[in-house]
């Protein structure tokens, strides 16, 4: 009874506008010290918590996404993309799906992918002739690939929680992604054919060569990435590693969007957006150290008991409760919170964590566009200034097909774990 | 005056973490070349060094992201109440961002001490004491966001912010 307490005190403080680590925070501190557990201890755990050699990609991840954003590379994987399906009908949006899931593969973020995209292919949508509303749809609903397409952040996060391999959950998002990608590209023929948008010109041969090369030096970053991962030279921490330098390096040598004056700035700004989650993870573990202790998800399991829940019960109402705290959360709260109450009971209900994760990161996804607290609607009309309405009508269809998507992934665990476990094993 | 105060804090912060995190990078990947490349000058305190940076990286960032009101919190609902009420409701919240700090500065501040006198040492040949290489960094971290809060409150501003700045 007082758990439920704790947890009501939470999502109040944090629906009062306090900040999303104090809110976890504070109903961990109380709840321990109404339980008479020591509060010295606490303090450790939060910080304890982060000193896993995991969670350094988490800061080199943001670092590559900072100087991939800003470096010059999202503009020519938009051109690389545009050369390959620019002259179909609705041209640019399928651009925009194609070199948004390419981009997705370097950066673990929807939020910048998301943005990086958006500065260039908004108004380049807008020019000829599409309405606005769309292109916000468009990006929006692309955007969120960023944490499904590995390498993504929300994964490591997740990873860290549940201790559960982060290799295999970047695996398992690889196929979810692909498909999301061509669903997210049928909405987008679609509409456009019912619009009527105008398809774009075929670039000559030399041309889609030239574009091709040029995109080369960008590609090479999930490559390297991917290699180093699954062929089991560097660690999945030594790729993010590998990947901050590297894209640092392609800007400034290459690209030369970004001086060498820029870099220290840059990392700093970069240090500063990897720290505002990782405050909310510090305490979040702690929440997850009084959640674990306080009995809940014991009494979770024996309440599934009782009620004879079977597993796609289960996984429809936690769906339901998912989205719509996504809704009104930030989406790595949504992650941070559910993790550690759920994970107990996966094992009771025959359900694998990997599958679960990436359950999870589809209803991350919804949550970055559903109002009235999407993070892509903020990024998409502060790009375009846009009132939030547009964005949040040019999304709506996207939304609508990424629901069903959820269902398919939540229904087909092999969608999620065919990869994994055929390079893995079991 | 109190506002120049605030402002050169932040940029010194701003530089220590930039640092921080450069030095990490370079740690990190130091470590890893060496151990592909030479394997025989291996080291076994890289991954350790470079956490350091970082946990302490994160610790100073915490009070410049409440100068810049970027720490990420949720302010839809509040929004649309009427002024008033948004006021006395951001004061309780600065109030509560407050204590909250203090609070975690004292406990984090007693587990420092408890893990110096136990001589907490690190697994790698290092040896590093952990009282102050690790632990040290929630207080002081925490601490530095007491004493910001104070200022800014000082200054009648708040740490909360529009939901933009999160970064995911």
């Amino acid at each position: 009874m007082e758990a439920i307490l704790g947890l009501v005190g939470m999502l109040v403080l944090m629906a009062l506008g306090a900040p999303i680590f104090v809110s976890l925070g504070t109903a961990a501190l109380v709840m321990l010290a109404l339980e008479g557990r020591p509060l010295m201890d606490a303090a450790m755990t939060s910080i304890s918590g982060i000193n896993s050699v995991t969670f350094l990609a988490v800061p080199f991840f943001v670092m590559a996404a900072t100087f991939m954003q800003r470096g010059g590379i999202a503009r020519v994987i938009i051109d690389a993309a545009e050369a390959w399906v620019g002259h179909m009908r609705g041209g640019l949006a399928l651009v925009c799906v194609v070199a948004t899931t390419l981009f997705a593969a370097i950066s673990g973020s929807s939020v910048v992918t998301a943005m990086a995209m958006g500065t260039f292919l908004i108004p380049a949508m807008m020019a000829r002739g599409y309405h606005r509303p769309f292109a916000l749809g468009t990006v929006g609903a692309s955007g969120t690939l960023g944490i499904l397409i590995p390498p993504s952040l929300s994964m490591i996060l997740y990873g860290l929680i549940s201790e559960q391999s982060v290799p295999r959950l970047f695996l398992a998002g690889v196929i979810p992604g692909l498909i999301q990608a061509v669903l997210l590209a049928i909405v987008v023929m679609i509409i456009s054919r019912r619009h009527g948008y105008a398809s774009g010109t075929r670039v000559s041969r030399a041309e889609f060569i030239r574009r091709n090369l040029r995109a080369l030096p960008a590609l090479f970053i999930p490559v390297s990435v991917f290699v180093g991962i699954y062929s089991g030279i560097t660690t999945v921490t030594e790729s993010a590693g590998v990947a901050a330098v590297s894209s640092i390096l392609i800007a400034v040598l290459i690209y030369r969007e970004v001086s060498w004056r820029d870099i220290f700035p840059m990392t700093a700004e970069a240090m500063k957006a990897a720290s505002a989650v990782t405050f909310i993870v510090m305490f979040a573990l702690l929440f997850a150290h009084w959640i674990t202790g306080s009995g809940v998800p014991t009494d979770l399991v024996e309440f599934a008991v009782a009620w004879g829940l079977e597993p796609w019960q289960f996984l429809i109402a936690l769906n339901i409760i998912m989205l719509v705290m996504g809704m009104f959360l930030d989406a790595v709260a949504v992650l941070l919170i559910v993790t550690p109450i759920v994970l107990p009971l996966l094992e009771s209900l025959g359900i694998d964590p990997i599958h679960f994760g990436i359950i999870l990161i589809v209803n991350m996804e919804i949550a970055f566009l559903t109002p009235p607290i999407g993070l892509n609607l903020f990024v998409l009309s502060s790009i375009a200034r846009a009132p939030l309405s547009e964005a949040i009508r040019g999304v709506l269809p996207f939304v609508a097909v990424m629901i069903g998507f959820l269902m398919l992934v939540t229904y087909i665990p092999e969608i999620s774990l065919w990869l994994p476990q055929t390079v893995f094993g079991r | 005056m109190l506002d120049r105060i605030l402002k050169l804090w932040s940029r010194i912060e701003t530089a220590i973490i930039g640092l921080l995190v450069i030095c990490a990078l370079f740690t990190f990947l130091g470590g890893a070349a060496l151990r592909v490349l030479t394997p025989q000058h291996a080291v076994d305190w890289a991954e350790e060094v470079a956490l350091y940076f970082i946990i302490w990286g994160t610790a100073l960032s915490g009070s410049v992201l409440a100068a810049e009101s970027h720490h990420i919190n949720t302010e839809i609902i509040v929004n649309a109440l009427p002024p008033r009420l948004r006021r006395a409701i951001g004061l309780a919240v600065t109030a509560l961002c407050l204590v909250f700090c203090a609070l975690v500065a004292k406990y984090g501040w007693e587990g420092y001490l408890f893990s110096a006198m136990l001589d907490d040492r690190s697994a790698s040949s290092l040896r590093t004491p952990q009282s102050w290489a690790l632990f040290l960094a929630l207080p002081v971290g925490m601490g530095l966001m007491v004493i910001r809060i104070a200022l800014l409150a000082w200054q009648g501003k708040g740490i909360t912010t529009a939901a933009e700045g999160g970064k995911s």
